[in-house]
């Protein structure tokens, strides 16, 4: 049969492809090698033209084998007994590949492929496996619509041989088909998987579950932005590479752009020294918001602009800390979120919430330029004389005058925040993120120093993008000049096929504001662009971008559908709720409002709207009488094999014998298309007692349909009682 | 020898699913949870699709005509598909069981596709291992269409009434030869007259004459009578004389018990048959008798495969069980020649010399490749 050609290599597609799988799951390579390479060549051996099997005392054997093996792996803690069943199934498996192709063991090598799957779920959490899971689950749905076929052709044939002996000859085995069975098939298939896929979400996204530990887990590590920045020379610093989160920043026009310069995105803001090189945050003022799905947010203070940039981030890890390029606008969370928004600082930051971020989006100006508070900000935080003599020094190298940087000449605090960059990207400073070890002979310098910050810039001069902001910070207010350390990402990593930037956490990054006039500050960086510093820059190979979308999609699939637990569901479900509700009150208050206008245009009074929910359900109720007749004709032109013009008179009038029919019908006495009525009701094969009533009733249906004799009532009703005595008739043959 | 245990796959799916819905449930798993929820779609989507599939449906058996034992009955079924745009796929079609199952060994009918309004026809192959007369009332129709694991049935009454014939065996050439051959039976079978188209001449009066063939005037003259002799002589006459008229019990037979003797009867029954096939494939004009039990009336002598399927269909309707009466039979009155069949040895009275007389017990020995424990 040519629809059932292709069931062969795609049930054999079908075990590769659990075994595969199952494989992934264990992530084991080696695995996948050796058993794929056998369960392949399985298809040479049992199904081409020698077609031989394994002997089943060697399967025996074989089977005894991998239990002892899975016995020895599975021995230990509980979590290795998952695994250790996945393996001896999938040896199982590749067994059966080898055994004797009969319908029992096909059936057979189907459910082993199920338990592959399923003991694989047990413990597989990448997105490799979920992808093959769901291949899996659309191959399986097809593989087992055309194994149902091929079981009926296969147990017709052995019917039909167990029946008839061989003296008896051959029997007709061919299965009886229409005349397009392969389309149809094609279709009837799609549409089953289709409706069975779409049912599955349903109950996938409806099935009670618990809250996912190791989702609260993970919320409680979110990440909270830097409070607290503390300078420890000897330590080094590591970072994973990993990815943090992807940005999109769109324009006003709604195009994906990429910014001339890298993306800084800032995060916590730290301008209070207290000693010891520890930077953290002062005294905040939160603003709390609510911010829905799909709406934006605007932060409170923040003016009207026309012409925004919008940054969309998507999260890879938790976050309590919303990071915005520039100034913050408006945010939106994806979701109901309470937000803390901190006018002196523009920085945004997520309450506790009881659901992690997975996505949000906010409005920022366009020019780099940010706000602060009104009042002047306070400075004399940091009090080293050494770095204050430094900090003279460099402002007198450069010819610039404190008292001006003091009083708040925009000019002079420009040139001497540039100056202080200058410095300290000059070659005299160098980027590490290792721990510093001095020179014996600059170990007086540890002794006499105070601070880290001290101690990086007179002796060290080495460090990461912290001690390089710090120090510029500490420098600025030992002249008067306000400044804040800002701790955030800076990453020029942009994918132009997906038009996002991609920030790791060996992006994050520290930098420093200084206020220029009164509200206005400005962003410097003053660590130098070294290899490993985040200023550097970076090129994305087309690796790389197929690694981090790998990344991001198994981010995905981890929070989105193995991390779908009880909280999502009731979100999820809330959201839903919203699509319906919303559109039905609003329906309702229509139907409400339309009633009350009639009413009114009527002057119908009190009570008037009583009547007009009457009337309403008055036509209501004549619209369901009216399609209930209008079915009911339709099954007696059905039953009567009638045209729209076949009938002068009403229809009803020969309804009788359609019932009559149906009634014969179902005692096992079909009239034929060919036959006319009355020569089927006198040559029908009836008990002696219905014959004649069926006779009578057809002559009737002739008088009617073809004599123009117009029944009246009493006449109806004789025919219908006609009727009930054939149906008594019958039922009292039957018994 | 092993033996193969068949699970119902039902039960094969409750199993997976009391291992799977709980580690799903209790341990949070929403990859088990999906399997789990495919594999609670799948029995869902079969129970809805079934029942609207066979809610569309409608099944006709068509006429089976007669079966005979030992040849496969092919019984055809119509499968009228009245949904416009839904496809019936994997119909098992078969009759419900009843009485007609101690005479019919059955295997169901099979419709892989019927399409949207499509009518599509398929036959269910019944082996016949007994004669008599089996009645069909209900034709049965199931589908477990798309995944398998439930099985909607749909039953729809049509009463049919089928006639299993003896079997028919193929005789040894001399079984028939000994009856028409020369020699002191040679004329048995013989008759001159009526069937020729040419006359020939006039001769004296042979055994096996008929009236019609006598030459009256010719024989007034002579005092003797004479019959006319055609150029063509007609073709061999044989009639079978079915002897049933010795109830079952009463059978001469040592150590034997009703129901052996009941299959000697049989064997009779169908040494009948097989003798009267064999007049037909060597051309003869044939005709039956049955004695001691109620048939219907004797239709003659004649040939040809009507003749034979209405002697065969009387040979299908007795009753052995029915009481037995001690027919009578005009020997003298037989033209042609004559071959008595009882189920054993006995030899009717008055029968003629020259008739050849058959048991049914002789069945395998005068049947080709046939041995006794084939006939038992």
């Amino acid at each position: 049969m040519r629809m059932l050609r292709s069931y062969r290599v795609l049930r054999f597609a079908m075990v590769l492809l659990a075994i595969a799988a199952q494989c992934a799951a264990l992530q084991s390579l080696s695995m996948l090698l050796v058993a794929g390479t056998l369960a392949s060549v399985s298809w040479y051996v049992t199904e081409g033209p020698r077609g031989r099997s394994l002997p089943p005392w060697v399967a025996r054997l074989l089977v005894l084998a991998a239990m002892l093996a899975a016995a020895v792996e599975g021995v230990g803690p509980i979590e290795q007994l998952p695994p250790a069943l996945g393996t001896f199934v999938v040896w199982l498996t590749i067994i059966k590949l080898y055994d004797r192709r009969t319908i029992e063991k096909e059936s057979q090598l189907l459910l082993l492929s199920l338990l592959l799957m399923v003991t694989g779920g047990l413990y597989a959490s990448d997105l490799l496996f979920g992808i093959l899971m769901i291949l899996w689950s659309l191959l399986g749905g097809w593989v087992l619509l055309l194994y149902h076929l091929h079981h009926g052709t296969e147990s017709m044939r052995q019917e039909r041989y167990a029946a008839v002996p061989v003296a008896g000859g051959t029997p007709w085995t061919r299965p009886a088909t229409g005349g397009a069975a392969a389309g149809t098939l094609r279709r009837t298939g799609s549409l089953l998987l289709v409706v069975g896929f779409g049912v599955a979400a349903i109950c996938f996204v409806l099935l009670p579950r618990g809250v996912n530990r190791s989702e609260e887990d993970a919320l409680n590590m979110a990440d909270a932005g830097v409070s607290r920045l503390s300078l420890a020379p000897e330590r080094a610093v590591t970072s994973l590479g990993e990815q943090v989160m992807s940005v999109r920043l769109i324009d006003p026009d709604g195009e994906s752009i990429k910014l001339p310069q890298a993306l800084r995105l800032r995060g916590s803001v730290l301008e209070r020294y207290r000693g010891e090189g520890i930077w953290e945050a002062g005294e905040r003022h939160y603003q709390l918001l609510l911010s829905k799905p799909n709406e934006m947010t605007r932060l409170p203070g923040t003016g009207f602009r026309r012409s925004t940039i919008r940054l969309e981030v998507t999260l890879q890890r938790p976050t309590d800390q919303l990071y915005s390029l520039h100034r913050p606008l408006a945010v939106e969370a994806g979701q109901f979120t309470r937000v803390l928004y901190d006018p002196a600082f523009q920085t945004v930051q997520v309450m506790a919430s009881t659901r992690r971020l997975r996505y949000y989006a906010i409005d920022v100006y366009p020019e780099e330029q940010m706000a602060g508070a009104s009042d002047a900000p306070e400075t004399g935080f940091y009090d080293n004389p050494r770095v204050a003599a430094l900090a003279a020094s460099l402002l007198d190298d450069a010819q610039i005058d404190a008292g001006a940087v003091v009083s708040g000449d925009a000019g002079a605090r420009m040139r001497a925040a540039n100056a202080f960059v200058a410095h300290l990207t000059s070659g005299a400073f160098s980027y590490s993120t290792g721990g510093v070890t001095l020179r014996p002979d600059r170990q007086v310098d540890i002794a006499e120093a105070s601070d880290p910050a001290e101690l990086f810039l007179l002796a060290t001069r080495s460090g990461h993008c912290e001690f390089f902001a710090a120090s510029m910070a500490a420098m600025c207010d030992t002249i008067g000049l306000p400044a804040r350390v800002v701790t955030g990402y800076l990453t020029d990593r942009f994918d132009p096929a997906t038009r996002l930037y991609i920030v790791l956490d060996s992006d994050a990054h520290a930098w420093v504001e200084v206020e220029m006039a009164p509200g206005t500050w400005r962003t410097f960086d003053p660590t130098p662009a070294s290899p490993g510093s985040p200023t550097q820059g970076s090129r994305l190979s087309w690796a790389d971008s197929l690694h981090f979308a790998w990344e991001r999609w198994q981010t995905n699939w981890q929070v989105g559908v193995l991390g779908y637990d009880r909280r999502t569901q009731r979100y999820l479900l809330d959201r839903l709720d919203s699509y319906w509700k919303e559109p039905a009150r609003a329906a309702i208050g229509d139907v409400r409002r339309a009633t009350g206008a009639m009413v009114g245009w009527f002057n119908i009074g009190a009570g008037g709207r009583t009547w007009v929910n009457l009337v309403l359900l008055s036509i209501i109720a004549a619209g369901c009488a009216g399609l209930a007749i209008l079915r009911r004709r339709r099954g007696i032109r059905v039953a009567l094999r009638l045209g729209d013009g076949d009938v002068q008179g009403p229809l009803s009038s020969i309804a009788f014998f359609a019932r009559a029919l149906a009634i014969v019908s179902k005692h096992g006495c079909q009239r034929p298309t060919w036959q006319p009525p009355l020569a089927w009701a006198q040559r029908s094969e009836l008990p002696a007692g219905a014959a004649p009533l069926l006779c009578d009733l057809a002559q009737s249906f002739y008088a009617i349909r073809f004599g123009g004799h117009r029944p009246d009532r009493a006449l109806l009703q004789a025919l219908d009682r006609q009727v009930d005595a054939l149906a008594v008739a019958l039922e009292q043959e039957r018994l | 020898m092993s033996r193969s245990i068949r699970i119902h796959p039902l039960i094969v799916f409750l199993v997976l699913l009391l291992l799977v819905a709980p580690a799903a449930l209790l341990q949070g798993n929403n990859l088990l949870i999906w399997l789990l929820a495919v594999m609670l779609v799948g029995p869902l989507l079969t129970l809805a699709w079934t029942r609207l599939t066979l809610a569309a449906v409608d099944v006709r058996r068509l006429d089976p005509g007669h079966a005979r034992v030992g040849v496969p009955m092919h019984v055809g079924y119509a499968a009228t598909n009245r949904s416009r745009w839904r496809a019936a796929f994997s119909l098992w079609i078969d009759e419900e069981p009843g009485s007609w199952q101690s005479h019919l060994r059955p295997a169901r009918g099979w419709i892989m596709e019927c399409g949207g309004g499509e009518t599509v026809h398929t036959e269910a192959i019944f082996w016949p291992t007994r004669r008599g007369e089996v009645r069909f009332d209900v034709v049965r129709v199931a589908t477990t269409f798309p995944f398998g694991m439930l099985r909607a049935t749909s039953m729809r009454p049509q009463s049919g009434r089928v006639l299993v014939q003896p079997a028919v065996h193929e005789l040894h050439a001399g079984v028939l030869q000994a009856i028409i051959a020369e020699g002191p039976m040679g004329q048995r079978s013989q008759r001159r007259g009526r069937g020729g188209d040419e006359y020939y001449g006039i001769r004296e009066q042979r055994t096996g004459d008929g009236l019609r063939d006598i030459a009256w005037k010719a024989s007034a003259r002579r005092s003797e009578l004479i019959c006319i002799e055609r150029s063509r002589p007609s073709p061999p006459r044989v009639r079978v004389v079915l002897d049933l008229s010795t109830p079952t019990a009463q059978l001469k037979g040592e150590g034997d018990d009703l129901h052996t003797l009941r299959a000697v009867e049989e064997s009779a029954i169908s040494l009948a048959a097989s003798v009267l096939a064999e007049a037909l494939r060597s051309g003869h004009e044939f005709g039956l008798h049955i004695l001691g039990v109620a048939a219907a009336p004797d239709p003659g002598l004649r040939g040809g495969p009507r003749h034979l399927d209405r002697l065969l269909t009387q040979l299908a309707t007795i009753d052995l069980d029915a009481a037995r009466s001690g027919g009578q039979i005009a020997w003298h009155r037989h033209q042609g020649g004559l071959v008595v069949i009882s189920p054993d040895r006995v030899r009717a009275r008055g029968v003629p010399v020259d008739a050849l007389c058959l048991s049914g017990r002789q069945l395998p020995t005068l049947c080709r490749g046939m041995t006794r424990e084939a006939v038992a």
